[in-house]
């Protein structure tokens, strides 16, 4: 990205920060369930402004998806499009991170420490990423295209704040969601300092992660 | 595979490390782990006759240390040291323990958790029993490979040559070796892993091996004729024999895999080998095992 670009980014963003706070911003509260009703933890809700006058750019924060004690932490992190990740390894052994999905396919070849150089996602939408040296090891990065997200906690909550006054496009992704999340898609009008409540219940498909246990596959056991 | 050889193979293995130009013991993901298995076969001497049939119920525990190297390229060593020891119930001249080591060098073939793998490795331990007429090295080379061909199904084939050496004992029969438990033989097993769920894996295997077989039964001329070793068996009985002979063996192995805790597994498993040796003298063995291991 051009310097004089980032500039104007952030100086975009400043001002409709304090917009924001001028004008007095919104919020949006929301609970992921499934189908059974049980709070669902990382699942991410975007806030995407209709009118795109309002699409203001995010800050360029430092974003990481660490490697500890040989899984991705966290499990699912959202950066918005145009974000560097990096990737550091906090194991003493070697990593060697990769994806194959759409919006990003990248491979960091066997490292340790922090000498990946970071990775540019400049395309939106859900990036699985794997280990190939330990196959179970399976995270999540969702590259949002609006600033205005959020990650639900372990009670389902999430809460999006500083939104400004307008109307939004609402959607909801979970690594684990059944369909589309085209088909969670909900409008809402947003007036100065309000508070929007809404609520999600997904239907959940069933997981799959390949076991982190060693099974010999009973060869052992013939001799 | 000659002994020799064997060793040869496990030297350039353990030379290869720094050839590939990192600092292995920096890069070494160390584990160790530790099992405990309780064991019922139904016929330890692989006997034909339901007289001569000894089964006995087996309590085994091992511990094992290992490091693995990543290198470039899909390419990983192992190297492993384990130590098992085994109590028998009624048949104690078989109780024992081993002490052994273990290198594998394994290439994955492709990127991802799909990709197709192959190793080879090589094995060697000494062998310690109660009596001592069965004391002697096991050395094992191997080649294996595997994929996981669906999201649940994981498969892998191995091919091993093994050969066993002990102490060879004064002839019994004119004519006929006493060296009964130096042995070799070769096998191949092919078995799936199905992903039930995260806590509960379950496993299929079947097994083909042709080789040396050591039959501790009645005397009888068609087992002598068709022997290519025998000497007495104590550990049996005062007047049974241990048979050297030729054959083939057939299994069906199957297993069920809990997790009971992150580092901590739960395995019981099944298996029925039917064999046929030289001499007629064919005979089958049930073995049901429950184990419980632990990685550190």
């Amino acid at each position: 990205m051009p310097k004089a670009n980032l500039i104007v980014r952030v100086l975009l963003a400043a001002c409709a920060t304090l917009w924001a706070a001028l004008a007095g911003a919104g919020e949006l509260h929301a609970l992921i369930t499934d189908q059974n009703g049980q709070a669902m933890e990382d699942a991410v809700v975007l806030a995407r402004p209709v009118d795109d006058r309002n699409a203001v750019l995010a800050r360029p924060v430092r974003n990481e998806m660490d490697q500890i004690d040989k899984e991705y932490v966290p499990h699912v992190k959202v950066v918005m499009v145009g974000s560097k990740v990096y990737f550091p390894n906090k194991d003493n052994i070697r990593h060697h991170v990769y994806s194959f999905s759409p919006p990003k396919v990248f491979e960091l070849k066997l490292y340790s420490g922090t000498s990946a150089p970071p990775v540019l996602f400049d395309k939106a939408g859900p990036v699985t990423l794997g280990c190939n040296i330990h196959d179970w090891m399976l995270g999540y990065i969702y590259v949002a295209d609006t600033p205005f997200f959020g990650k639900s906690a372990k009670d389902g909550k999430i809460v999006i704040a500083d939104l400004p006054e307008g109307e939004y496009s609402l959607r909801v992704w979970h690594p684990d969601m059944k369909g589309s999340e085209e088909a969670t898609v909900r409008k809402v009008k947003l007036e100065a300092a309000q508070t929007v409540n809404m609520e999600w219940q997904l239907s959940l498909k069933p997981v799959f992660r390949i076991p982190r246990a060693s099974v010999s596959g009973g060869a052992g056991a013939y001799r | 595979m000659r002994i020799s050889n064997l060793n040869k193979c496990s030297c350039a293995l353990l030379c290869a490390i720094p050839l590939l130009g990192v600092s292995p013991l920096a890069l070494a993901d160390w584990g160790s782990s530790a099992k405990v298995e309780m064991r019922y076969d139904s016929n330890i001497n692989n006997a034909q006759l339901s007289d001569d049939i000894a089964s006995a119920t087996v309590l085994g525990v091992g511990a094992a240390a290992s490091s693995f190297f990543a290198f470039e390229e899909g390419n990983s060593l192992s190297i492993s040291a384990e130590a098992n020891g085994e109590v028998y119930n009624n048949y104690s001249g078989v109780n024992n323990v081993s002490l052994g080591a273990t290198a594998a060098m394994r290439k994955k073939w492709a990127l991802g958790a799909y990709a197709p793998w192959t190793a080879i490795s090589v094995s060697a331990a000494h062998l310690n029993f109660d009596n001592n007429i069965r004391d002697g090295w096991r050395y094992q080379a191997a080649l294996q490979g595997g994929k996981r061909i669906l999201e649940r199904w994981d498969v892998r084939a191995e091919y091993m040559l093994e050969r066993r050496t002990a102490e060879e004992l004064p002839p019994d029969q004119p004519g006929i070796s006493g060296d009964v438990f130096s042995q070799s033989n070769r096998s191949l097993t092919l078995n799936a892993v199905y992903t039930w769920s995260d806590t509960l894996l379950l496993t299929f295997g079947t097994l083909w091996r042709h080789g040396d077989v050591v039959a501790t039964t009645s005397e009888t001329a068609n087992m002598i004729a068709s022997s290519q070793a025998i000497a007495a068996d104590p550990v049996f009985g005062p007047h049974l024999y241990a048979y050297r002979m030729t054959a083939s063996s057939y299994g069906l192995n199957v297993g069920m895999n809990i997790v009971v805790a992150e580092r901590s597994l739960l395995r019981a498993s099944m298996m029925r080998v039917l064999t046929h040796a030289e001499g007629d003298n064919d005979y089958a063995r049930n073995v049901l095992t429950l184990s419980w291991n632990y990685n550190f």
